[in-house]
């Protein structure tokens, strides 16, 4: 028997009409889901509908950096990042949906986010406004 | 480094300039790339004139107006973060009318064109010095692609493009990618570049190029090739338009490291149009004297203080 393996794919949420992330708070893992299994399906077909069925679930969202991980079947990893390439507006608002990584395990997704925080928060204390950036972590 | 050798520029015609508004629109594009990621991209400027007869607009000759990208005074507050170059696209009708190419070349760091016929497609590329060809990949081609006439081209060094707006846009998406399928078979998956094609009002519109390579991969490139048409090959490209300005004859230049590829020291007096005097030519001595702190005496150096120029 084969082992069933999965990618963990690292993305993040560009607002390009809104300078800072927190104009949209309200994002659920849940819509994303939809949202990616929607163009999934409108641009694959039957075929790349079925391949989000199982082993399909985001890991990890912030709304606050819009940073998140996304599990995937092994095969799968190439249509999904395709039909992130097809979302343009989520929840109304346009988007681009830009993956940073993809890997095996999700510890490296992790370490990747970390970085992606703190880059952020180096920013941030650059433009002298630190409360405003602190408050997002909390 | 990634390349994106096409974001459109505003303005449609030589006689216009650009108004403010415009001017945020084009920097939030130009913000939202290097948020993505990319290193060098290109301004699109693509007159909406066609070389024919029935074209009633003229080119001035005056080369100061032709060129309304004003790199120094508009975008200077980019430098250093992402490297910014110059580009035009002319559509051909007409390959008898092409005369005035050679302006072109002087002032643009990349020249590009648009066949609409087979005729033109042809004469460009047999005729015209140019970097790259770009086509609507919304409508029909102009005609069949053969591997001979494409093969030639890229020989030659004229690269061939891909924009991946085509197929974010919901017209004739089967179209364009069934014509990029034709490009890319005629061409043996060698000598394209892949570049957003977006206008310069749709920012959202770019995308990073991790999420562009497997819908490149669905139409039969190889992943490393997708990867050098965003890499290498777009600097190709670039190299070619810059060598042209830049050397004699494509064989021998002066200068740096980096000089090829910059433009930040270019000299060109905007201010002075009204004198009908050329400055806005790139390559001259005052060029290379702005460098000179930089780096030390060297063979053309000599030259000069033996001749008392400097």
């Amino acid at each position: 028997m084969v082992r069933l393996k999965t990618r963990y794919i690292l993305f993040q949420l560009r607002y390009p009409d809104f300078e800072d992330t927190k104009t949209a708070k309200n994002v659920q893992p849940k819509t994303l889901i939809s949202i990616l299994r929607a163009s999934m399906s409108k641009n694959f077909g039957d075929i790349g509908l079925s391949e989000t069925l199982n082993a399909f679930t985001i890991k990890y969202f912030s709304n606050s950096t819009s940073v998140g991980i996304l599990r995937v079947h092994c095969d799968a990893v190439e249509k999904v990042l395709g039909a992130m390439f097809f979302v343009s507006s989520v929840d109304g608002k346009n988007v681009i949906w830009d993956s940073i990584g993809v890997s095996g395990s999700i510890s490296k997704c992790e370490r990747r986010a970390i970085q992606i925080n703190r880059r952020i928060l180096r920013d941030g204390k650059n433009n002298e406004n630190v409360d405003d950036v602190l408050d997002i972590f909390i | 480094m990634l390349c994106d050798l096409n974001i459109g520029f505003p303005l449609s015609d030589f006689n216009e300039t650009i108004n403010n508004d415009q001017l945020i629109e084009v920097k939030k594009c130009i913000n939202t790339s290097i948020i993505l990621g990319y290193t060098h991209i290109a301004l699109n400027f693509k007159p909406s004139t066609t070389t024919s007869n029935s074209n009633k607009n003229k080119i001035s000759n005056d080369l100061n107006l032709i060129n309304p990208i004003n790199l120094e005074k508009d975008f200077s507050e980019f430098s250093g973060k992402i490297k910014i170059f110059t580009r035009i696209t002319i559509k051909i009708d007409d390959p008898s009318q092409c005369q005035n190419f050679a302006k072109f070349q002087q002032i643009f760091d990349i020249v590009a064109v648009e066949p609409l016929t087979e005729k033109s497609f042809q004469s460009a590329i047999s005729n015209l010095e140019i970097d790259l060809i770009s086509f609507n990949l919304q409508d029909r081609l102009p005609c069949f692609m053969k591997h001979k006439t494409l093969c030639s081209a890229i020989d030659k060094g004229i690269l061939f493009e891909i924009k991946y707006t085509d197929f974010l846009n919901n017209r004739n998406r089967a179209q364009s990618i069934s014509n990029s399928k034709q490009i890319i078979r005629a061409s043996r998956n060698r000598g394209l570049i892949c570049s957003s094609g977006c206008s310069f009002n749709n920012s959202n519109l770019l995308r990073n190029s991790i999420n562009v390579i497997p819908i490149l991969k669905m139409m039969g490139i190889d992943s490393n090739r997708c990867n050098l048409m965003f890499k290498d090959w777009s600097l190709k490209v670039l190299l070619n338009g810059r060598l042209r300005i830049k050397s004699y004859k494509q064989t021998i230049s002066i200068s740096g490291d980096n000089g090829l590829l910059d433009n930040s020291l270019e000299d060109k007096n905007w201010d002075s149009s009204k004198n009908n005097k050329i400055n806005n030519i790139k390559q001259n001595i005052n060029t290379y004297k702005k460098r000179k702190n930089d780096i030390n005496d060297n063979a053309l150096d000599k030259i000069l203080k033996k001749n008392k120029v400097v």
